[in-house]
């Protein structure tokens, strides 16, 4: 496994499944990115993710209104965490798309 | 409740660095409300300390084995009984709960080092989400009745029993504008329930011998006991 992502369903779902075949990466599906589970983001390094995404909502379009500022806010906590336990925060992406990037979840996912 | 916050993680790892396999122990009481040493924050912790690990940070020749429990209190006899058989069989005890529970793990289990996870703040209320703020300094003899439900020993800086003082500005103190004046909340609430009359009552010199005096502090309730 190279990369975890876990996509929200109203926007990262609906990119994902448009970014075409992605070797090496597993998906997730959440509710919304705000309900992002630290737990799950830890135990997918444990068991070996080089990286992992959060695919959220742009700010504004969130459907659940604080989606994307509290996905903001866990993901910059989490940052601080592993960075703490002597991994690169920035294993830990969050990226903004909208439902038809497929092709810009591509380039997050190939580290563009 | 009591208010806790989690040590910094790199404290942590310095105080299991001779530990191969530890016991991390949550409480479900205040520190499970303030989002400190709970069932989830336990799990959390735990998580952080085996990756920490896989990364070469926890300073421990060997792999660091985390076991993980939650009891209801840390602070009775009758919740620790049944760790006893994992306490046995580690290195050290990771208490994530306030001072009290660490301090009566550690009486409870008198050959087991037991550290604290968390550094104990202050006996308080949830304000908003993620927000906590101290409104006890458990002085051991309680003046609300004066101050309509406001106490000017947690929340004046000077802990004055007759105030306001001239640091008073506009409703803010004079050491933050954004530290409410305890006093002027007094005021506007005593003035709100019609009883201003209590403002101007003069507060002789508290007595302090039931605060932080004499040494420990005991409770007791004969009829109980």
């Amino acid at each position: 496994m190279r990369a975890v992502v876990f996509a929200c369903a109203v926007s990262g779902i609906p990119a994902w499944q448009k970014a075409g075949d992605c070797p090496g990466v597993e998906c997730q599906e959440i509710p919304c990115a705000g309900g992002l589970d630290g737990l799950q983001v830890l135990e997918a390094f444990l068991a070996g993710a080089e990286r992992v995404f959060v695919l959220a909502c742009h700010p504004g379009a969130c459907r659940s209104h604080l989606g994307t500022e509290t996905v903001r806010q866990r993901v910059a906590y989490l940052q601080t965490e592993l960075q703490a336990a002597g991994l690169d925060g920035g294993r830990l992406v969050l990226a903004h798309v909208s439902p038809d990037a497929g092709q810009r979840v591509r380039r997050i996912l190939s580290g563009g | 409740m009591i208010v806790a916050d989690r040590k910094p993680l790199a404290e942590i790892l310095t105080l299991v660095r001779h530990a191969g396999r530890i016991l991390l122990v949550g409480c479900q009481e205040c520190v499970t409300v303030c989002l400190a040493g709970g069932e989830r924050e336990v799990a959390e912790l735990s998580l952080i300390l085996r990756l920490a690990r896989a990364q070469g940070r926890a300073q421990v020749d060997g792999p660091l084995e985390v076991i993980t429990a939650t009891v209801h209190r840390q602070c009775d006899d009758e919740f620790l009984a049944p760790l006893a058989d994992q306490v046995a069989n580690v290195d050290c005890v990771v208490s994530m709960s306030c001072g009290v529970g660490v301090q009566h793990m550690a009486a409870y289990f008198p050959h087991t080092w037991v550290v604290p996870a968390l550094n104990t703040r202050f006996a308080g209320a949830t304000i908003k989400q993620g927000l906590w703020e101290e409104r006890c300094s458990l002085c051991g003899d309680c003046q609300l009745y004066r101050t309509g439900g406001i106490c000017p020993i947690t929340r004046c800086a000077k802990s004055l029993l007759n105030g306001p003082c001239g640091g008073s500005q506009e409703g803010h103190c004079e050491i933050s504008a954004d530290i409410p004046c305890a006093w002027q909340q007094i005021y506007d609430h005593l003035r709100t329930m019609g009883k201003l009359e209590l403002i101007e009552e003069i507060v002789c010199v508290k007595d302090w011998s039931r605060a932080r005096d004499g040494g420990l502090r005991r409770s007791v309730r004969e009829d109980v006991s």
